[in-house]
């Protein structure tokens, strides 16, 4: 009988512990910045800062064009950084604060370009791996590696505009068990703009429109499709050059709306909307042409509607980066 | 007499207008252009370039350094730069003795451009530079152009935004091409950007950088210079610092390999 009541008190704890993963692991899902490919920001912020003398037909510097038109690019990011609130939690700012690493390879390419009279339609293509590693022993549980991809057609109008259009996959799998916890398609359409403030600042704006058709691998089939959402976001962001350094300061605002998602203390499936805010600083040193480091940091904050169960969080960022670039 | 001649040149002119539309109507100056008017056979007449100077295809023009000018014909512009002498001729062409002169048109044209050795025409419309060089013939950059240039023996090439085309020899060839950094051109080029209105086309410029950069593979550490003979095209080795010259000449070389690009500042 003590062995009945052991088993099942180890039973329900297990249960406990594995519903309080799923939670948790949901929780980190959304959490999770996703960010969206947008090539012309790139470009923007890559703005080269040469200076010349000035002469009356310019400086003739000879270049090497791709023939194919094709031109790929690859690289690796790492970032060693502070997250206040890695599960995006509900109530303080810090909770399970822990030192996060992240390791990214990418790569990607831009094909054939077509040239029409006003406008160059340009697809795109590109992958990445991120491992996302917890430093705080008792999180490494929740270690997950993260692969994406993406194709998008970029048309860049000349008044400065361009209009996109996409899909993005995203597939998280935990390291300790080798499992897809979560996985998404999100086709979208954006548009973009960069101009120039002044000589050394350049403002861009960009926003998009897209559908988060998801699969949550911890909540069972019934609620593979718990997360599933509409989303709506616009940022806004200066590239301010000081010297070699690059500053970039952005805010962005998503509002997110899920219609079948289910909430845990209600017991059935309610509208649900979220509205994020996201202010980042970003402060980029080039030490050669294609190696970079930085130095990061953001707030976020969710205000999340609809739901019993509270989904309003905040959480804090801050740390460094090194990212290496080839392009060929 | 005099008169009677003045009054033939201004009848001329005006029946140029009549024929050919617009006389070039000089709208920007900046410091001194002067012109030879060369109407009056064995009389030229010296004067300074002004805003109520009517251009005829009699007017040699001569810019001071540091001098500039914009002249409107037919929906053509015309930039003049510095220490040039041009002449706006019939339907028009443009003859350029020394100098650069920028070429702007919305629509399509036909124009032909002499120096003092060589000759091409060009077909379409478009933004281009001309740059005269010390062998006789001249640069011809077209920063974006659509359109075909043709030889006096009617050998024709299609022009290709970014890819300066040296035209040299008589009867005219073309020589060799280079493709050149349009985003530094653009930002360092005084026929672009020291005029008080922008070109018409700016918006056209900045597409073709765009082009330009999704094709791009590597900068060459060089600027090219005058092409002193047909066989010889100066190669100016850029400084790391800066992309000021130095006083030495190069031949072009990539700028880097792959893993020195990599690891290696620039």
């Amino acid at each position: 009988m003590k062995k009945l009541i052991y088993l099942s008190a180890l039973c329900s704890s297990i249960l406990l512990s594995a519903q309080q993963n799923a939670q948790i692991n949901q929780s980190r899902i959304e959490g999770t910045d996703r960010p969206q490919p947008a090539p012309l920001a790139q470009d923007a912020s890559s703005s080269n800062n040469e200076t010349v003398e000035s002469s009356d037909t310019g400086a003739q510097r000879p270049v090497l064009l791709s023939k194919s038109g094709i031109s790929g690019f690859f690289g690796y990011d790492s970032k060693y950084f502070y997250r206040s609130n890695p599960f995006a939690l509900e109530g303080k700012l810090k909770q399970q604060k822990t030192g996060m690493w992240t390791n990214t390879f990418f790569g990607g390419a831009s094909l054939s370009s077509m040239e029409l009279d006003s406008s160059i339609v340009t697809p795109y293509i590109g992958g990445s791996w991120t491992t996302n590693d917890y430093l705080e022993d008792n999180l490494d549980r929740f270690n997950f590696n993260t692969a994406s991809a993406y194709g998008l057609l970029l048309a860049q109008h000349e008044s400065g505009w361009s209009g996109r259009v996409g899909i993005s996959y995203f597939s998280d799998r935990l390291t300790e068990t080798d499992t897809e916890d979560y996985s998404e398609y999100f086709p979208n359409i954006g548009i973009s703009k960069a101009y120039n403030l002044s000589a050394d600042v350049i403002g861009y704006f960009d926003a998009y429109f897209g559908l988060h058709e998801s699969t949550v691998g911890t909540y069972g089939e019934n609620f593979q499709d718990n997360l599933d959402n509409m989303e709506i976001t616009g940022s806004y962001s200066l590239f301010y050059k000081y010297g070699n350094i690059k500053i970039t300061p952005k805010y962005t605002l998503s509002f997110r709306s899920f219609d079948k998602y289910y909430d845990i203390s209600k017991g059935s499936t309610v509208d649900r909307d979220d509205l994020i805010h996201n202010i980042s600083l970003k402060a980029e040193l080039p030490i050669s042409g294609s190696v970079k480091v930085g130095l990061f940091g953001g707030y976020t904050s969710r205000d999340s509607s609809g739901t019993v169960t509270p989904n309003d969080y905040e959480n804090l960022d801050a740390g460094l980066g090194l990212t290496l670039k080839a392009t060929f | 007499m005099r008169i009677l001649q003045y009054t033939f040149k201004n009848a001329a002119i005006l029946a140029a207008f009549f024929i050919y539309g617009k006389n070039p109507e000089v709208s920007y100056i900046f410091q001194k252009i002067d012109y030879v008017d060369g109407s009056v056979p064995n009389k030229p007449v010296i004067g300074e370039l002004s805003k109520d100077t009517l251009i005829s295809h009699y007017h040699i023009l001569a810019s001071a350094a540091n001098s500039r000018a914009e002249v409107k014909s037919n929906e053509i512009i015309w930039r003049i730069g510095s220490s040039t002498v041009c002449r706006l001729m019939n339907d028009d062409d443009l003859w350029i003795r020394s100098g650069s002169v920028l070429f702007c048109a919305d629509k399509n044209s036909s124009i032909t451009i002499k120096s003092t050795k060589s000759d091409v025409k060009f077909v379409g419309s478009g933004t281009i530079i001309i740059e005269a060089t010390s062998n006789g013939g001249f640069k011809f950059i077209p920063i974006e152009a659509q359109g075909y240039v043709f030889t006096s023996s009617n050998e024709k090439k299609k022009v290709s935004n970014g890819r300066l085309l040296l035209i040299i020899d008589q009867p005219s060839k073309y020589g060799n091409s280079y493709d050149i950094d349009l985003s530094l051109l653009l930002k360092s080029s005084r026929l672009i950007n020291a005029f008080p209105s922008p070109l018409p086309r700016i918006r056209k410029l900045g597409l073709a950088v765009y082009a330009q950069e999704l094709r791009l593979k590597g900068k060459y550490n060089a600027l090219i210079g005058d092409a002193t003979t047909n066989k010889n095209l100066q190669m100016w080795k850029l400084d790391n610092q800066s992309l000021n010259h130095s006083n030495k000449m190069v031949s072009p070389k990539k700028d880097k390999s792959f893993f020195k690009r990599i690891f290696s500042s620039d």
